[in-house]
């Protein structure tokens, strides 16, 4: 008895050999061979639907069901970081407020629109709200037109007006007349966070006392239950059969290579033993998995080494050099003392300056003035512009002296990672420095990915930053693998094979993942063909 | 042949996985086949 598939296969050659034989020279001959292929088709659509139906069933039987929660470690992880971002002893009410992110978006303003610097202002605004101080016009005179712009700003903003075609309007036409405008703003908010200091300290404080005692826990305890919650997220989040799966369907691996007698599964086994091993000897192929599953998380973290490593060379040549670790921290802060005085010499010149400027304009005669007055505001641009020179300095000496508070000879990349992680307006700086970035999204992604990197707790590679080379670190993970019988060479951890070094090991994981599961290999390629039918015919319905 | 051999046996479970796959694909092309070699035009005179 024949088979459904011998049938199918024997009917279309006979099939076929009828319709090529069946005349077809007149319209009675094409009638006849048309109602005769209908008649067929018609069949042949009908088998299709039961054999669609089949496989489709069949395909879903072989589904294995995520049974993983993520959802709730991801919340307890997300609220211990907000903790730990509060809680950072490395540095001050200044970043914890987010203030120096908004500070890098304003100097860095020539990436926005009108629309997102005014979010900018008014989230600066917000932030002095959120420790009770309200802002009026009269806190916006570092220039003339910081107050022109600002008071209508305000303004704007009281009256909860989203059109802000009229701000655009009076932002021109001070912009023609003091195209530093957005700068001398940016320093009109430092003075005013400088003045207000205390009560931001204050509230940090506040926040810093209530998370510890409804937390019961300080930042060093934060830190231990963050790592075994990472752990956890770690193992929970491995990748599973379910993943194998949907990576197959998405066609991001090739299910063929999985196959026993697939070239390339055979060589990347051999590749990646030293010495070979029986595939029958299950504990040492159940060591040999759990190394490459090691290996892998080593190499991940090597390769972020790899893409900040512009970063890290930067810091060592910056911070790190013998001529600069000679520089005493005293000296350092001494420095940071002399601008800050410097600073608050030169803003009251400018106060008193504007006084004048703003008493001037008050007036009701005014025509004598007029021209002491133009002279007036360009003076005071100036000098605006030459504090904006030296809040530039304060804020490098500002970074140095918190470089100098932790660097040692035993300074490590972790906390290199944890210094710039607390620092967002510097580590911004040092990113687009080291790799010439012009595009404030390629920035941010940088920066996201780093602060990942750098909050996770499960990194492992120790190295002091001063030592740190990409060939030496990459040495340490070679000969430890070697002598778990793993083939690594140097060529494996260049740069641009990392990514196809890691594809090597997924394949043999994801096959020992298969193996353990009740998914096979067969299995897995069924689920795809399957999943590549239906596709096919969304598309055919689509066109 | 004889007439136990003649017989189709029409239950899919008996097939491999790979043996359905050949069948889906080889109906599918078939029915792509009759599609192309249907006549369009059969508006001339005998």
């Amino acid at each position: 008895m024949a088979n459904f598939l011998e049938y199918i296969e024997e009917d279309i050659q006979s099939k076929k050999l009828l319709f090529s034989s069946m005349p077809v020279k007149t319209k009675t001959n094409k009638r006849k061979l048309n109602a005769k292929i209908d008649e067929v088709y018609n069949a042949y659509s009908e088998y299709k639907k039961s054999i669609k139906k089949y496989i489709e069933l069949k395909s879903k039987s072989f589904n294995v069901i995520d049974n993983r929660n993520t959802a709730d470690l991801a919340d307890k992880i997300s609220k211990l970081e907000n903790i730990r971002f509060i809680l950072n002893p490395s540095n001050t009410y200044f970043e914890k407020m987010g203030f120096d992110t908004l500070f890098y978006q304003i100097s860095n303003s020539q990436d926005f629109n009108f629309s997102s610097l005014n979010s900018v202002f008014n989230e600066f605004i917000n932030k002095f709200e959120m420790v009770n101080i309200k802002l009026n016009k009269s806190d916006f005179i570092y220039t003339y037109y910081v107050n022109q712009f600002m008071s209508s700003f305000l303004e704007i903003r009281k009256s909860n007006n989203k059109n802000i075609d009229q701000l655009t309007e009076i932002f021109e036409k001070i912009y023609w007349e003091n195209p530093e405008i957005i700068s001398h703003i940016e320093l009109n908010f430092r003075k005013l966070i400088r003045k207000n200091e205390k009560k931001f300290i204050d509230y940090i404080n506040k926040l810093k006392k209530e998370l510890i005692e409804k937390n019961n826990m300080d930042y060093k305890n934060c830190l231990n239950q963050l790592s075994i919650l990472y752990q956890e997220m770690n193992t929970i989040g491995k990748e599973n059969v379910s993943d194998i799966i949907e990576l197959a369907k998405k066609g991001e691996l090739d299910v063929n290579h999985f196959f026993e007698e697939s070239k390339v599964r055979v060589s990347t086994y051999s590749s990646l033993m030293l010495d070979s091993l029986n595939i029958e000897n299950e504990p040492a192929m159940h060591k040999f998995y759990e190394s490459l599953e090691k290996l892998k998380n080593n190499v991940k973290e090597y390769a972020n080494y790899v893409k900040f490593s512009p970063l890290i060379n930067d810091f060592k040549l910056k911070y790190l050099k013998k001529s600069n670790s000679e520089i005493n921290k005293n000296d350092a802060n001494k420095r940071l003392k002399e601008l800050e005085s410097q600073i608050d010499k030169n803003e009251n010149k400018l106060n008193k300056l504007n006084k004048k400027i703003f008493g001037t304009t008050n007036k009701f005669f005014i025509t004598k003035e007029k021209t002491s007055t133009v002279d007036l505001k360009i003076e005071s641009v100036k000098q605006a512009t030459e504090l904006y020179d030296l809040y530039q300095k304060y804020n490098e000496e500002y970074f140095k002296v918190m470089v100098l508070d932790v660097v040692n000879n035993n300074f490590a990349l972790k906390d290199l990672l944890h210094l710039y992680y607390s620092f967002d307006y510097y580590k911004k700086e040092a990113i687009k420095n080291s790799y010439e970035i012009n595009n404030y999204d390629e920035l941010i992604e940088y920066s996201d990915s780093f602060d990942l990197f750098a909050l996770d707790l499960t990194n492992v590679i120790v190295c002091p930053v001063n030592a740190f080379d990409e060939a030496s670190v990459a040495q340490v993970i070679i000969n430890k693998y070697r002598l778990l019988n793993i083939n690594i060479i140097n060529e494996d951890l260049y740069p641009e094979n990392i990514d196809s070094f890691i594809e090597r090991i997924n394949l043999i994981l994801r096959i020992q993942e298969i193996e353990k599961s009740q998914l096979t290999v067969e299995k897995l390629w069924f689920i795809v063909q399957v999943n590549k039918y239906l596709i096919n015919e969304l598309e055919n319905k689509q066109k | 042949m004889n007439k136990e051999e003649k017989k189709v046996d029409f239950d899919l479970s008996l097939l491999t996985l790979n043996e359905l796959v050949n069948l889906y694909d080889n109906v599918t092309n078939f029915l792509s086949y009759l599609s192309e070699t249907k006549i369009e035009d059969t508006k001339e005179e005998d």
